[in-house]
């Protein structure tokens, strides 16, 4: 019997279990759609070139051998419907390293012959699956902001391989609107899906009905001077962010996304410790403006991604902001009104202790993760927990009903004779 | 409303506290006694307490060294041929040979010794009287083979036996039916067939292992392995490395690269010189980043073992480094020898060539072999590996067709998910291919590793 089992053991070990096919890395092209233009930036794995072209290519960062450049235009063409070829010129071939391996990258403009749709065409490729039968060629629309494609994620047009080297592309009939609201989409994601940026508001809305006296949060201000409090810091990061977007768009104003964000980061951890000891009181707007400086400063890279000429980058900056603007006023509007009423209850000095402390420990972990360059559990949890926006905001309105209801006065009622 | 709930609270412990000591007591321990039945029975494989994970001592009595036991293997093929020429017509010398062989066979991976094995049992059944024979040896070497049909038609003529097999013999001949229904992907047949008695040990536990760890219960198919080994008390060099590469396939399966090197790593050093080990560890050197050091281990074992898969993995390494000559030499050579085995015995070479037609070869080819290879073992991962034969050949759609009924069915690997998400993607279904690349990422974080081209041993 034992010595069966063994027998047993080592048939399933000799005659290994038959295998799967091995995913060799995609090469991918990237379109991007201008007013007069389609610029395509290709992207193959440097091994996988080497392995097509007979020869290894040394992975140095940088400026990629002419050859390479020749070999993408040899292997690339682009035709209207009825045949007619587009111009493609070479812009910049360079070699790159990261962690998922050294990849070849070219961007190639291609325009169309005269009086051509540039939404319609047939793309031809053939680098490295003319060769290798297992490689395959992922095509996808980086930008068209007439289709109304402006976002971090491309959307796949189809897979070219061995076999299969035309797609043809057609991206219906464009329109201005339709990448004007694009951009207001992209803009209402951003900031919904950016919990830095709502906790920031967050934590200048909390002491927004309250009045500062003596280095503390006093009474409730009334609503005339809660609303305008809120207009102003509201106006004012508004201000701030779109004057860098404007410059980062338009003039290039970079800082390295490292320093901006840990900078972002430290502005929550001074708006939390402001929701719990007033340190800036009346002087909120002019700090809300020099954040927002920042925060545009990090809006303004999602915008300089996608590559559009001066008008449609004007477009998408104002779709953009208008985006920014609509989530935080229904923030504000889904927020403030159980704000007010908890600010006129004793519970609330203890609602925005805790919530200024949350939003500490939660700019800490953002501090340390974006300095460190390394995720950190609590940053990952207070992260998780955010996602959860609306269920927050219920048990916001719940604490609220209960916090009111365990104010009002009790009703004595009379001894009974 | 939270004072009344306060208040409603604190009556209930007075009342409990009010309670005699007796009835508390019969309360509380009825009380742990239910929730623990409750879930046990909700969660069966969480709430056992560990054992220890076994760490057995290779017998003496059997070859320490690689090299040892294929000494040992020819010598007994020494003593087992002339017996076998010396009784051409007698089927239990034949059988014995046979048997002789096919330990060989599984040290070398080689076919030639397989076919030898099956020369001896040719030879054995050519002249077995009507109802006798080497049927269970012929069984095990069938499965081995891949030829369930005709290992179906050996175990069915055991069951003509006019004398009852023995109960080990009997277990043995459940258990191949066992294998035969999984790989005929009748899952829930299989695992009945294995037994469901979760403390068994040997051959059914073995079984149950490799079975759960097909089936996505991970940690469930390690206890199973640690079962067999606890159970077992003289354990060969060469049969711990064998179940250590069995814990770092699992461990493989799920993207735990860390703690499947370990595992190679041990059954390099339980058995020493073992090129299957050997090449689980060089691959593993590749996946660490040191890709030069793996190439050069990685040639030494292809060149002493002979084994195509070696060759494919070295020349995936080159490719990995677009070096096109070396790779091709490699993958050359690989080719030669599965065209050779696909002569000698085409079932058993199916599935494993086309990996290598897939990554180095003819797509229609492969797509020809896995399209046997499926029609002979109907079960999940002949099913992905004809849909990846489908995707090679620009036939995402039919791919997805053959995928579908692995969803939601027992059969778990991330493979299958990356090779819907690859048909997805071809077909230009982003939604999708990203779900299928998140189900894939979810069950091996390294699932769509660009490196995961490097994986050819252990997967």
């Amino acid at each position: 019997m034992r010595a069966r089992l063994w027998l047993l053991i080592m048939a399933f070990v000799a005659m290994a279990w038959p295998a799967a096919a091995h995913l060799t890395p995609n090469s991918e092209v990237r379109l991007d759609f201008a007013r007069d233009s389609v610029t395509a930036e290709v992207l193959i794995p440097l091994g996988e070139l080497g392995y097509a072209l007979g020869r290894p290519i040394a992975a140095r960062p940088g400026p990629a051998p002419p050859e390479l450049g020749a070999y993408i235009l040899q292997h690339m063409a682009v035709r209207t419907p009825d045949g007619r070829p587009w111009t493609l010129t070479p812009r910049a071939v360079r070699i790159v390293a990261d962690a998922g391996g050294p990849d070849l990258i070219a961007q190639v403009e291609m325009r169309p012959p005269s009086g051509a749709s540039l939404r319609r065409f047939d793309f031809t490729y053939s680098g490295v699956i003319d060769r290798v039968r297992n490689h395959f060629v992922l095509v996808l629309v980086r930008t068209d902001y007439a289709g109304g494609q402006l976002s971090e994620d491309p959307r796949l047009l189809g897979g070219l391989q061995w076999g299969a080297r035309t797609l043809h592309v057609d991206r219906g009939a464009g329109s201005a609107w339709r990448g004007f609201g694009s951009a207001i989409g992209l803009g209402m994601r951003h900031i919904a899906e950016g919990h830095d940026h709502l906790l920031f508001l967050l934590a200048l809305l909390l002491p927004a009905p309250l009045i500062a006296r003596d280095r503390r949060w006093r009474e409730y201000g009334g609503l005339r001077y809660t609303a305008r409090r809120l207009l102003g810091v509201v106006t004012a990061f508004t201000i701030g962010h779109s004057l860098t977007l404007l410059g980062g768009a338009f003039l290039g104003w970079r800082l390295p996304a490292q320093p901006v964000e840990v900078l972002i980061a430290v502005s929550i951890l001074i708006s939390a410790v402001h929701a719990w000891r007033p340190m800036f009181a009346g002087r909120e707007p002019v700090v809300a403006m020099g954040f927002g400086l920042v925060h545009g400063l990090a809006f303004a890279t999602v915008i300089g991604h996608f590559g559009l000429d001066p008008w449609r980058k004007a477009q998408s900056i104002l779709g953009f902001n208008l985006g920014i603007e609509l989530v935080q006023l229904a923030v504000v509007a889904a927020v403030m009104p159980a704000l007010i009423l908890l600010a006129r209850t004793r519970s609330y000095p203890g609602v925005r202790t805790l919530a200024a402390a949350f939003t500490a420990t939660a700019a800490t972990a953002w501090i340390a993760e974006r300095t460190l360059g390394v995720e950190n559990p609590i940053g990952r949890a207070i992260d998780e927990g955010l996602a959860h926006g609306p269920w927050l905001l219920a048990a916001l309105v719940a604490g609220t009903v209960l916090a009111v209801l365990a104010d009002r006065p009790q009703k004595i009622t009379p001894p009974t004779v | 409303m939270l004072a009344r709930l306060a208040e409603l609270t604190l009556a209930a412990l007075a009342q409990w506290t009010g309670w005699p000591a007796f009835r508390r007591a019969v309360f509380v321990v009825l009380g742990v006694l239910a929730v623990t039945a409750g879930a046990k029975a909700l969660f069966p494989d969480r709430l056992s307490l560990p054992l220890p994970t076994p760490d057995s001592k290779p017998s003496h009595g059997a070859p320490l060294t690689y090299d040892a036991a294929l000494a040992r293997a020819d010598q007994t093929l020494a003593g087992v041929r002339p017996l076998a020429a010396a009784h051409p017509d007698e089927w239990l010398p034949q059988e014995r040979l046979a048997h002789a062989w096919i330990a060989r066979a599984r040290l070398t991976g080689s076919f030639d010794d397989f076919a030898a094995a099956q020369a001896a049992l040719d030879q054995g059944f050519a002249h077995a009287a009507r109802a006798t024979g080497p049927h269970l040896a012929q069984a095990a070497l069938d499965l081995s083979l891949h030829r369930l049909a005709h290992a179906e038609v050996m175990l069915d003529a055991i069951g003509r036996y006019a004398v009852p097999p023995e109960r080990d013999d009997a277990d043995e001949v459940a258990g191949m039916r066992g294998d035969i229904a999984f790989y005929r992907g009748r899952y829930a047949e299989a695992l009945k067939l294995y037994g469901g008695d979760r403390d068994a040990a040997g051959g059914a536990a073995f079984r149950r292992a490799v079975y759960e760890g097909k089936t996505g219960r991970i940690d469930a198919a390690l206890a199973s392995l640690d079962a067999v080994e606890r159970a077992s008390r003289f354990p060969t060099a060469q049969s711990l490395a064998s179940l250590e590469l069995q814990r770092g396939g699992l461990e493989l399966q799920r993207g735990a690269w860390d703690q499947a090197t370990v595992h190679f790593a041990k059954a390099e050093r339980l058995f020493p010189g073992y090129w299957l080990a050997q090449a689980h560890s060089a691959q593993m050197l590749a996946l660490g980043g040191k890709r030069p050091e793996a190439i050069v281990r990685l040639a030494t074992i292809a060149r002493r073992s002979g084994a195509p898969e070696a060759m494919d993995a070295l020349a995936a390494l080159y490719r990995a480094d677009g070096d096109y000559p070396n790779s091709k030499l490699w993958s050359d050579r690989a080719g030669a020898i599965w065209e050779r085995r696909l002569q000698q015995i085409p079932e058993a070479a199916w599935g494993h060539a086309v990996e290598h037609y897939l990554a180095f070869g003819d797509p229609a080819r492969a797509l020809d072999l896995a399209r046997r290879d499926y029609a002979a073992r109907p079960y999940g991962a002949s099913a992905v590996a004809l849909a990846w034969a489908e995707i090679a050949n620009n036939h995402p759609a039919e791919a997805l067709r053959i995928l579908k009924p692995l969803e939601g069915g027992p059969y778990v690997s991330a493979d299958q998910h990356v090779a819907a998400a690859q048909a997805h993607l071809l077909l230009g279904q982003d939604a999708a291919a990203q779900a299928a690349r998140k189900a894939a990422l979810a069950l091996n974080p390294h699932s769509l590793d660009p490196d995961g081209a490097l994986i050819w041993f252990g997967h």
